[in-house]
């Protein structure tokens, strides 16, 4: 379960894109904790604890995954399949998050288990909603844990 | 045109019509036979009804002759019987004094008259007697009253008789004659016995019922005559009918095969045609799928960028301070973009230009491509001698194997990188098409990735570990290959590497 640093996994490959994404994250007061693993691999590695991951203190299980579905060798899909197919990892929501508008891909990511969908905002005003939405969604599933009044909100950069 | 399994039933509709037309045919032909041989038969009855008529006169005249002559005495048969073959067919004998010369003269003897007074009314005929030179006579016999004595009073000389009656038909008519007594028959006559005669005939054999029998009974034996039709002849009637029947049979089978066969035809070639069709409907529906693919990946792939930017100049406007930074990273999106934008353009001209060909070494292609790497040393780059001579555009073919070679390179973490180029002769299906490879100790690929590596700009790895690439290298020259008509497939080797291989002509 989320514990008290639960923090947000962000799978993205383009360093552009999480760069952007965390300064206007920040930029609208969203300071919870976040994890950027550059490509799948990395993200399991990361969730199983494994490779790098091994014996690190701060490999915390994540609140939930912002997931970029276009990503070098294992696609947002497989990673989805392969999340929801583990039975200690098959809980974690997971929002996919791309700049894809394709209905087929939607329908797509919603049947491999995505909990919801978010396109990649073309401008700043779009990133504030987005901030919203993942701040709404974050307490949400830290709240369950029932720790919701003990969160000490750092910033992870 | 493969995969029409489906049989086509051919000739059987025109085969049933012909079979059809071969019994009625058949049919007709008996119809006609038989009406032919019926005016045969009319012609033979009509004669032997005449012979028969003529017969029945002569034997009752010779009866009534003989009943009215009588002879005295013990019947024997003269010695000499060429007085037997009398012009007439009635001999009459005295049978008491053959020499008597007054015998002619029968009504001078008184006693002659009493006897007549006292006869049966008919004498009988007894059976008939066969001479040696092969004339058969029938003795007339008269009982006397009261009398044990029967007396031959004369000869009827049936050879006479029958031959002027049927010779004259010897065309017309065979005859088989038996005289019969006591349930035996004798043959008694047979026309014309020289074979030199011109209306010789030899026997019949006849067993149509084309016969006609006639019997004339006397009082202990009879006559019976059988007449065959020796004329049977199926005239042309029925052949004319049989062979115009066939022939319209045949013009109308043949009729039958020719739409048959044009049905055949035409369904052989809706068939061929409506699977072209459809195998054309399944590529186009591919390469609608592929264009489909493409323009997705590419312009989501091209929005990346795009949107980075929008997304830094935004926050420049938000704040200023960090321009610098922010700027390079501007410039460093437009730069990927342009690449991408020019790998697409590349693709495209790729997949317009007219693929134009010449023959060309692949071994001169295969060390062009490698020219830029030659004095590397951590690479090790072999080209088999003797590669074939292939038609192909050249320049196309060399910046397939630039890709080829660059991405060997790329993804492979041996100290020293080695890429064999070669061509081997086992094409799985065509054992004369050569099949190059490129072959490498890299890091090998996962069969799963094998369909993702061929999409433009997918990527298996981050930029971060094997270096930056557009991921347009292996799309691109995939294209090529299939602009020559070829194929190129992928294989992992063991322990490690990979191995591309492709054709550069229509398999």
């Amino acid at each position: 379960m989320a514990s008290l640093s639960s923090p947000i996994l962000i799978i993205e490959d383009s360093a552009e894109d999480y760069e952007i994404l965390t300064r206007a994250l920040r930029k609208n007061d969203l300071s919870v904790p976040m994890k950027h693993c550059y490509d799948g691999f990395d993200a399991i590695d990361y969730l199983k604890g494994k490779g790098a991951y091994q014996n690190d203190p701060e490999c915390v299980r994540p609140a939930f995954i912002l997931l970029d579905l276009n990503l070098p060798g294992m696609d947002g899909l497989k990673i989805t399949n392969y999340i929801r197919n583990d039975d200690s990892l098959k809980d974690i929501p997971i929002i996919a998050f791309t700049t894809s508008r394709n209905p087929m891909d939607v329908e797509a990511t919603y049947k491999a288990g995505v909990n919801t969908y978010l396109s990649k905002p073309d401008d700043m005003e779009g990133y504030a909603n987005i901030a919203h939405i993942l701040r709404t969604f974050w307490f949400e599933h830290t709240q369950q844990a029932g720790n919701a009044w003990q969160i000490t909100i750092y910033n992870h950069s | 045109m493969h995969g029409i399994s489906e049989t086509i039933q051919a000739h059987k509709y025109p085969t049933l019509i012909i079979a059809i037309g071969v019994l009625v045919s058949i049919a007709f032909f008996q119809i006609a036979l038989r009406y032919d041989l019926r005016q045969d038969n009319q012609k033979f009855h009509d004669i032997i009804q005449q012979i028969y008529r003529t017969l029945d006169a002569k034997f009752q005249l010779h009866t009534e002759q003989i009943g009215t002559i009588a002879f005295f005495g013990q019947h024997t048969i003269p010695e000499d019987f060429n007085d037997l073959l009398a012009p007439t067919d009635f001999i009459r004998i005295a049978t008491h004094d053959i020499s008597d010369p007054d015998i002619d003269n029968i009504t001078q003897y008184p006693e002659l008259s009493k006897v007549l007074a006292t006869a049966p009314e008919h004498p009988f005929i007894a059976h008939p007697y066969i001479t040696p030179n092969n004339t058969t006579i029938m003795p007339v016999i008269a009982h006397i009253p009261n009398s044990k004595n029967k007396y031959v009073i004369g000869y009827l000389n049936l050879t006479k008789i029958l031959e002027q009656e049927f010779t004259p038909y010897a065309n017309a008519i065979h005859v088989k004659i038996n005289a019969v007594s006591n349930n035996k028959s004798t043959p008694i006559f047979r026309q014309i016995t020289d074979p030199n005669s011109p209306a010789y005939l030899p026997e019949t054999t006849h067993t149509s019922n084309m016969t006609h029998k006639r019997t004339y009974n006397f009082d202990d034996h009879s006559i019976e005559i059988r007449a065959y039709n020796p004329s049977v002849t199926v005239g042309v009637l029925p052949w004319i009918v049989l062979l115009g029947s066939l022939g319209a049979t045949a013009l109308v089978g043949y009729l039958a095969i020719r739409i048959s066969t044009e049905n055949i035809k035409i369904r052989r070639i809706v068939k061929l045609q409506t699977h072209d069709l459809l195998e054309q409907t399944k590529q186009l529906q591919a390469s609608n799928q592929d264009l489909d693919d493409f323009i997705h990946i590419a312009s989501h792939d091209l929005k990346e960028p795009l949107r980075g930017i929008r997304n830094y100049a935004d926050m420049l406007q938000d704040d200023p301070s960090d321009l610098s930074n922010t700027l390079k990273k501007v410039y460093a999106l437009s730069t990927r973009m342009d690449g991408l934008i020019n790998a697409l353009m590349e693709y495209s001209i790729i997949a317009r230009e007219p693929m134009i060909r010449a023959p060309a070494l692949m071994s001169d292609i295969a060390r062009e491509a490698a020219r830029p790497y030659k004095d590397k040393p951590d690479l090790n780059i072999t080209i088999h001698p003797n590669l074939p001579r292939v038609e192909c555009n050249s320049m196309r073919v060399r910046q397939a194997l630039e890709n080829l070679i660059s991405n060997a390179i790329r993804y492979n973490d041996n100290k020293i990188k080695t890429i064999e180029i070669g061509c081997t002769k086992t094409h799985p299906k065509h054992p004369n098409i050569p099949v190059f490879f490129v072959r490498d100790n890299g890091i090998g690929i996962h069969k799963d990735d094998i369909e993702t590596i061929f999409k433009i700009f997918r990527r298996l790895h981050h930029p971060d570990k094997y270096g930056h690439s557009f991921g347009a290298g292996l799309t691109q020259t995939s294209r090529i290959i299939h602009r020559h008509n070829g194929n190129i497939w992928i294989e992992p080797n063991e322990p490690q590497g990979t191995t591309v291989y492709f054709t550069l002509q229509r398999s």
